[in-house]
């Protein structure tokens, strides 16, 4: 059985619209204007136990009332969701003790206390045994390395060692399935970096099932083998990272230094011509015509270097949602 | 159930251990709710300077019944009050969410997140004032009347805690609800009031105040099994809308909040 | 003038905001007329009680007539969480954007103040004039037309330093976060002190006497004496210099603490 299976969820609600200026707002008492925004449409995917899948997509996409969907805290409109087994709208109590939903900028912990106590409660709340409380506690904040922060009232934390505690509070009490909605936003590089990496090891030595939505690109690069694009309510994109690459990018980026002045020619019959400067030549070439454009530029005068490199990612996400194709 | 007093007990250290790091806020509220109990002490004066009863009420019997008052509307607050207003906050900020995903019952876990130990000092103050019209009415309570009054006011805690969970369920609707804060003040400024004043008003607002809303005999029935004070409505038939009242606040709050609460869900992203 | 503009827009904007807090407004508006009953009922039995017709003169008509004032002067003059929102701007750094802007913060505040009173006065019309035509036997309109202007003068200046004394205890916020406890203090006592519970002559004189020198009783029941012509002449006239006072001690400790405040505001970063 999997993990989790969405089985073409959606979410649509009625927002009211409001009519500016005085006038609007007094016609507003009493008529309303509704309008319906589609948060999700027929979104459908299969989770195996133990995948760590990265969720991406812009600003208002979709990514977080899915994980909502997937947590119970939102009925969806139509289609349904399977998490362990369990229907998460139906939210019950053994289906809570087996997720756990982290959500970056909002806490779960209590904000004038110092972390020790909102864990401590957590740990009653979950029925968790004092012995394995105290082991774990001291196992996951040796990795995340906070132990001497947890005294500290919350407020006083760094956003870096929030996230950490958040994370542990979610932790604690062994999760099967990990909901991330943008756990590493506002932090710093290197608070960003130590949460991947703890991440990516926790996910891989307790095999628990993780979904990770983010803006950042090297969280998904990094952590994510198979990745889910999700555009306006929909789910453009399901499959692995590398794939995306071979899918919707066939361009390769060139660049070329020289040690003399480059002497002006038309390059964009070669390629798109992403930077020109006296000395150097960025430009976007066709996979197809890679070797005879190399082979020309090498044969300009003064060429001291030569760089062949893949489309950012992002670039390629970005062409996807102005594509905007359904997953097939 | 031995879980939610485990978790109550961690919550309530949590409120002590909070309370520790604000004192200077704590001794705040404690003068403010206490000068709010003494202005009232200071209208009854007031009002007898001019005045031999009310009602049928002398005015030691008014004091006692503004203490009782006093007593239960800041057990009240020290228990459950904070709590059920915090819950357009706890909305606003997706803390209720975090909430929900916890495997207990919401509806426990939003009454008991704090504990208000300036309103259980002052609920203390009510009860010295209690005590002292007792002295000077010349009553000693027999153990009888004690049980039945502090029973009374549990009771009467019950109300309370309905009628405001009832109010602050409306906040799953309207996201600014500090009106709601203020209908509560004012319902349970009714409540203050001896029952017989209200002798005189129409039959229908008199069953209104009894049952559907309960505020003439929240403070009113423990006041008056304790004391014994027969004047003004049928004192058997003010239990019976006590008992009523109480039971009817409780399920309608109960059943609203579910009700609610699936709003919730259903209607926000 | 180009200040009054900013500001008329600043106010149009605040009946707009209002409608935001309008199920606040309805609420409260409903729900403010339950102490008037409750108060009704208990006078009543008060005076059932008494021993002459009169208390410290005024008969049971008169009192209703003093609490249905009390009702319509209150929407006038109270303010509704302006305090606590400007605690709130100064709390979540939201005052940033009002630095910024070439805009007087306390002038801002009292028009979006003035809006809120419009819109409640206008909401609160409809039960009031209920009110009012229920307890009809009971008003006592004064004839003299002057009556009517010095109350007016009394209520402006009233509302003035009822926003005033708000906006100057919400400053108290740039140095302790908290303000809700002082704010509650100084409310009860002048939900004491203004004459919102019972006419303040029904206090010892020598209690009144003391009180006349504080800004409370000029909210309620200085507006009110004047209009059931129980103060007039040189009380009337005494009664204004203590809050043209109060108004300049207000607006100059407001002044002080708002650059004091912002000093400390800009230091932190907001």
């Amino acid at each position: 059985m999997s993990a989790i299976v969405a089985n073409n969820l959606g979410k649509t609600y009625k927002t009211y619209k409001k009519k500016p200026g005085f006038w609007g707002a007094i016609k507003g008492l009493v008529s309303r204007e509704y309008q319906s925004t589609h948060a999700a449409q027929g979104v459908s995917f299969t989770i195996e136990e133990g995948e760590l899948v990265g969720f991406l997509g812009p600003n208002g996409a979709g990514k977080t009332t899915t994980l909502k969907m997937l947590s119970g805290l939102i009925h969806p409109t139509s289609g349904e969701a399977t998490v362990l087994g369990f229907i998460p709208s139906e939210r019950d109590n053994r289906f809570k003790k087996q997720f756990a939903l982290v959500m970056g900028q909002k806490n779960a912990l209590w904000w004038d206390l110092p972390a020790q106590e909102s864990l401590e409660l957590t740990a009653v709340i979950y029925e968790i045994e004092q012995e394995s409380f105290r082991k774990r506690l001291d196992e996951l904040t040796g990795l995340l390395d906070v132990r001497h922060k947890l005294n500290v009232m919350v407020r006083e934390l760094s956003l870096g060692e929030r996230m950490k505690f958040e994370l542990i509070n979610a932790l604690i009490y062994n999760p099967k399935v990990l909901l991330l909605d943008e756990p590493t936003i506002g932090l710093d590089v290197n608070a960003q970096k130590t949460v991947r990496e703890f991440l990516k090891g926790y996910n891989h030595e307790n095999k628990i099932t993780t979904i990770l939505t983010s803006h950042y690109m090297q969280d998904i690069e990094e952590l994510c083998e198979r990745v889910m694009i999700i555009d306006h309510g929909h789910l453009v994109y399901n499959g692995r990272l590398d794939s995306i690459l071979a899918q919707f990018s066939d361009h390769k980026i060139v660049n070329i230094e020289c040690r003399t002045q480059i002497v002006p020619m038309d390059f964009s019959l070669m390629g798109e011509v992403l930077e020109l400067k006296a000395q150097s030549l960025k430009i976007r070439v066709k996979r197809s015509r890679i070797t005879t454009v190399c082979r020309d530029l090498l044969a300009l005068e003064g060429v001291d270097d030569i760089n062949i490199e893949e489309v950012p990612v992002e670039d390629i996400i970005r062409e996807v949602f102005n594509q905007n194709k359904p997953v097939a | 159930m031995k879980r939610y007093f485990k978790i109550y007990k961690i919550l309530l250290r949590n409120s002590i251990i909070r309370e520790m790091n604000f004192a200077a806020n704590f001794w705040l509220w404690l003068i403010c709710e206490a000068l709010w109990f003494f202005a009232q002490i200071a209208l009854i004066e007031v009002i007898f300077l001019h005045t031999k009863e009310v009602a049928g009420w002398n005015k030691w019997q008014v004091v006692m019944l503004f203490g009782a008052h006093h007593m239960t509307s800041q057990f009240f607050q020290a228990f459950f009050f904070m709590n059920l207003t915090n819950l357009p906050e706890l909305i606003r900020t997706g803390k209720l969410d975090f909430i929900l995903l916890q495997p207990m019952n919401a509806q426990f876990a939003v009454s008991v997140q704090k504990f208000g130990f300036d309103n259980l000092i002052n609920g203390f103050v009510g009860l010295v004032f209690v005590a002292y019209a007792c002295m000077k009415l010349g009553f000693v309570p027999s153990l009888l009347q004690i049980v039945l009054f502090f029973a009374g006011i549990l009771l009467a805690m019950c109300i309370h805690y309905g009628m405001m969970m009832l109010l602050s369920s409306i906040s799953f609707w309207i996201i600014k609800a500090q009106g709601l804060v203020y209908g509560y003040y004012t319902l349970m400024n009714i409540a203050r009031y001896p029952d017989a004043v209200f002798g005189v008003a129409p039959r229908l607002m008199q069953f209104a105040m009894s049952i559907i809303i309960p505020v003439m005999v929240v403070s009113n029935v423990p006041v008056r099994l304790f004391n014994d004070i027969t004047t003004g409505p049928n004192l058997s038939l003010s239990i019976l809308f006590f008992i009523g009242g109480c039971v009817w606040m409780m399920g309608a709050s109960a059943l609203f909040w579910r009700f609610a609460l699936r709003h919730y869900t259903s209607a926000s992203s | 003038m180009s200040a009054i503009r900013t500001y008329t827009t600043v106010f149009q904007t605040g009946l707009q905001n209002t409608f935001v807090y309008r199920w606040n407004f309805l609420i409260r508006m409903v729900f403010s007329f339950i102490p008037f009953f409750g108060m009704m009922f208990f006078w009543k039995a008060i005076y059932a009680g008494a021993t002459s017709e009169e208390i410290n003169g005024y008969t049971f008509g008169n009192m209703v007539f003093y609490f249905l004032l009390v009702s319509l002067f209150e929407s006038l003059v109270m303010p509704l969480d302006d305090e606590w929102q400007i605690s709130s701007d100064i709390r979540d750094g939201n005052l940033n954007s009002f630095l910024l802007k070439p805009i007087s913060y306390l002038y801002y505040r009292f028009s979006l103040f003035l809006a809120g009173r419009l819109v409640y006065s206008v909401v609160t019309i409809a039960p009031l004039s209920i009110l009012f035509i229920s307890f009809g036997r009971f008003i006592d309109l004064p004839v003299d037309p002057a009556v009517y202007f010095y109350t007016a003068l009394a209520l402006v200046l009233a509302a003035t330093l009822q926003f005033l004394i708000c906006y100057t205890i919400a400053l108290i916020t740039f140095w302790i976060l908290e303000v809700s406890t002082l704010v509650f203090i100084f409310f009860s006592l002048e939900y004491f002190f203004s004459g919102h519970l019972f006419p303040l002559d029904l206090m010892p004189e020598w209690i009144y006497r003391i009180i006349k020198w504080t800004p409370f009783p000029y909210e309620l029941y200085f507006p009110i004496g004047i209009f059931n012509q129980r103060i007039s002449g040189q009380e009337m006239v005494f009664g204004y210099l203590v809050q043209i006072a109060w108004i300049i001690i207000c607006y100059v400790t407001a002044r002080f603490l708002w650059s004091k405040g912002l000093k400390k505001y800009t230091a932190v970063g907001g």
